[in-house]
């Protein structure tokens, strides 16, 4: 049922324990991710799932336990540091601000500036800036009517959406973080994103955790499947293997340890 | 660095830019700051054309200059405190500072201090005052407004426990100098009020502090996420602000020929109210220098023709009041507006 692990792991999470007070969000989470493996990471709402991905993302710092990135150990708590090692992030909640515009979004931290001069007083390349957002936001096959140079403010959360996958797409290197990507988006745009993570796994090779409460989307483009539970894992799956209901199973917690007398 | 593009965006890009920039254009008429700016360009118009009509004196070169001199000591602490606002950040200590400058300042000269040591000191003083205001808002989390009214109620009260509530004469020739020069008939504080507002301007629309600033304001965890300085940021703008009031207590010094632990009572009021009138938001992320700008003249020029008609100071301090609430009372629509939308 297990996977045994690739041999050069790019992404390797060690026992992972996060309490919030009382509350322990993580119990002791390890699994590890090779090149262009897609992990699709499941669970009820409040199973850690977005805890897990934050603490991999820099935003979070566990309260015990390590993740190492092409064997080396991350620092926690530093989002910056996390990125420049070349992991991106579409959080939950997107991570923009909504009185920039998108160009600004997408730059934002790493603004292309005028002759690459360095410090908080350099000019910023703005046209720069908005022809390569509106380039990397043309590859998405997702229209946003209008131009980059509107505030996120005046977009529709599919739109907002849209732009932080974008963003991620864009910057990432090593790894990508997917917290319900297309919680907010339509039909056509969540086969789109689809597209997105197959073709950035596959052809160029770069894994993908993509967290989602749609199995069905998930097991489409899941190479392997990490079923959460009240923090722990419950199992870990091949997607090619498994079923929507087997996963429904684990979540759920009808099928696993803990599980009564399963029909 | 990035990657190559579809072919069949690529060859419109430029276009499009152009194309998108026009199309911003036509937004603008709905963006409620622009909106805001254009409502301060007409009650600014407004008041000149009344004190026009009203008194013989006001619209002439001389006097429109003098507004600017008299204003440059307000001006030069209203930009500092915009992208503090902006930042979600909020300095009330501001009058304080003055105080405690001024004083400083006429204590140290009184002492046979030199000039540029004195200065130097003061200064040191502001950048102190910004530094703890920073580290209660920034490390120990205080809310903003307890924190500096905090400082505040300190600093005001150092002021007037060192010089003893007395104001003190101080005659200095270099003070006398960088306050009252003229170049024709232009005040050097006039200068002094130009230099501050074109720094602004450029850094605020053009520089990468600039957008931080804003990015700050509009969503601070988006900003962390992103990796921005937060603290850093933070830190700079509350020394910013701090060290523009020991400035403007420094020219003080000069223009009043004196040093009183007073002097800086009116300004905690009208750099607020400067800066609130001008369209920033107490809740961050919104305002301009700019529109700082705009609210400056308008203080300017109603306490000018105030004094032209001969109307008391507290007419003055009522009509501070009103602008004040006037302009929170705005942010609240807009603000609302900007939710719906
Ligand atoms: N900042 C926080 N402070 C306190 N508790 C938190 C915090 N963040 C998460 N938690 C708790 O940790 C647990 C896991 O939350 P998490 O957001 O990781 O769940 P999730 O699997 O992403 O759920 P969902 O599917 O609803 O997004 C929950 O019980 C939640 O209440
Ligand atoms: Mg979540």
């Amino acid at each position: 049922m297990t996977v045994a692990p690739a041999p050069v792991p790019v992404l390797e999470v060690q026992n992972l324990i996060k309490r919030f007070g009382a509350i322990e969000a993580l119990k002791g989470v390890s699994f590890t991710l090779g090149r262009g493996e897609i992990l699709g990471l499941v669970g009820d709402n409040g199973a850690g799932k977005s805890t897990l991905l934050k603490i991999v993302s820099g935003a979070l710092e566990p309260t015990a336990g390590s993740v190492m990135l092409n064997g080396e150990h991350l620092e926690f708590g530093n989002p910056a540091q996390h990125r420049q090692a070349g992991i991106e992030t579409v959080y939950q909640d997107l991570g923009l601000v909504g009185n920039l515009d998108i160009a600004g979004n997408f730059f934002l931290g790493r603004e292309v500036r005028v002759r690459d001069h360095r410090g908080p007083f350099a000019f910023l390349n703005n046209r720069a800036m908005r022809l390569q957002a509106r380039d990397a936001i043309a590859r998405l096959h997702i229209t946003i009517p209008g131009s980059v140079a509107q505030k996120v403010n005046s977009l529709s959360g599919g739109q907002r959406q849209a732009v932080a996958i974008a963003r991620a797409a864009f910057w990432k290197r090593e790894l990508l973080l997917l917290d319900e990507p297309t919680a907010a988006l339509g039909v056509q745009a969540t086969a789109e994103v689809g597209h997105l993570i197959m073709q950035i796994a596959k052809e160029e090779g770069v894994p993908i955790i993509v967290v989602s409460h749609d199995i069905a989307e998930v097991l489409k483009v899941a190479d392997r499947v990490v079923v959460l539970r009240q923090g722990e894992t419950a199992a870990q799956l091949v997607g090619a293997e498994t079923s929507a209901s087997e996963v429904v199973g684990y979540i759920t917690g009808t099928i696993g340890p803990q599980a009564g007398p399963a029909g | 660095m990035f990657k190559a593009a579809k072919p069949r965006s690529d060859t419109r890009s430029a276009v499009d830019v152009e194309r998108v920039s026009g199309a911003s254009a036509s937004r603008k008429w709905l963006d409620p700051s622009f909106l805001q700016s254009q409502g301060l360009l007409l009650i600014l118009a407004g008041l000149v054309l009344f004190f026009s009509f009203k008194s013989p004196f006001f619209f002439a070169a001389s006097n429109l200059l003098a507004v600017a001199a008299s204003s440059t000591v307000l001006a030069i602490m209203a930009a500092p405190q915009t992208f503090l606002i902006v930042s979600g950040g909020f300095d009330v200590s501001v009058g304080a500072t003055i105080a405690i400058s001024t004083v400083s300042l006429g204590l140290l000269l009184a002492a046979g201090v030199p000039m540029a040591a004195a200065i130097v000191v003061v200064l040191f003083i502001g950048l102190g005052v910004g530094a703890a205001n920073a580290t209660l808002v920034v490390v120990l989390r205080v809310n903003p407004l307890i924190a500096t009214l905090g400082t505040m109620s300190i600093f005001t009260g150092l002021a007037h426990f060192l010089s003893s509530g007395q104001t003190e004469v101080v005659r200095n020739d270099f003070l006398r100098w960088i306050t009252k020069t003229q170049v024709g008939p232009v005040s050097v504080l006039v200068f002094m009020f130009i230099g501050v507002y074109v720094v602004s301007i450029v850094l605020e629309r053009t520089t990468v502090l600039g957008r931080w600033v804003y990015a700050i304001g509009g969503n601070a965890e988006a900003a962390r996420l992103a990796g921005l300085p937060i603290r850093r940021v933070q830190y700079a703008l509350y020394i910013a602000s701090g060290l523009s009031a020991s400035v403007g207590g420094v020219l003080l010094t000069g223009i009043l020929q004196s040093a009183s632990p007073r002097v800086g009572d009116t300004f905690l009021l009208s750099v607020v109210t400067a800066v609130i009138l001008g369209g920033a938001s107490l809740t961050g992320g919104r305002g301009s220098i700019i529109g700082t700008l705009l609210a400056v003249a308008i203080l300017g020029v109603l306490q000018n023709g105030f004094s032209l008609l001969l109307l008391p100071s507290s007419v003055q301090t009522i009509a501070l009041g009103i602008a004040l609430i006037v302009a929170v009372v705005f942010d609240g629509v807009v603000r609302r507006i900007e939710r719906r939308a």
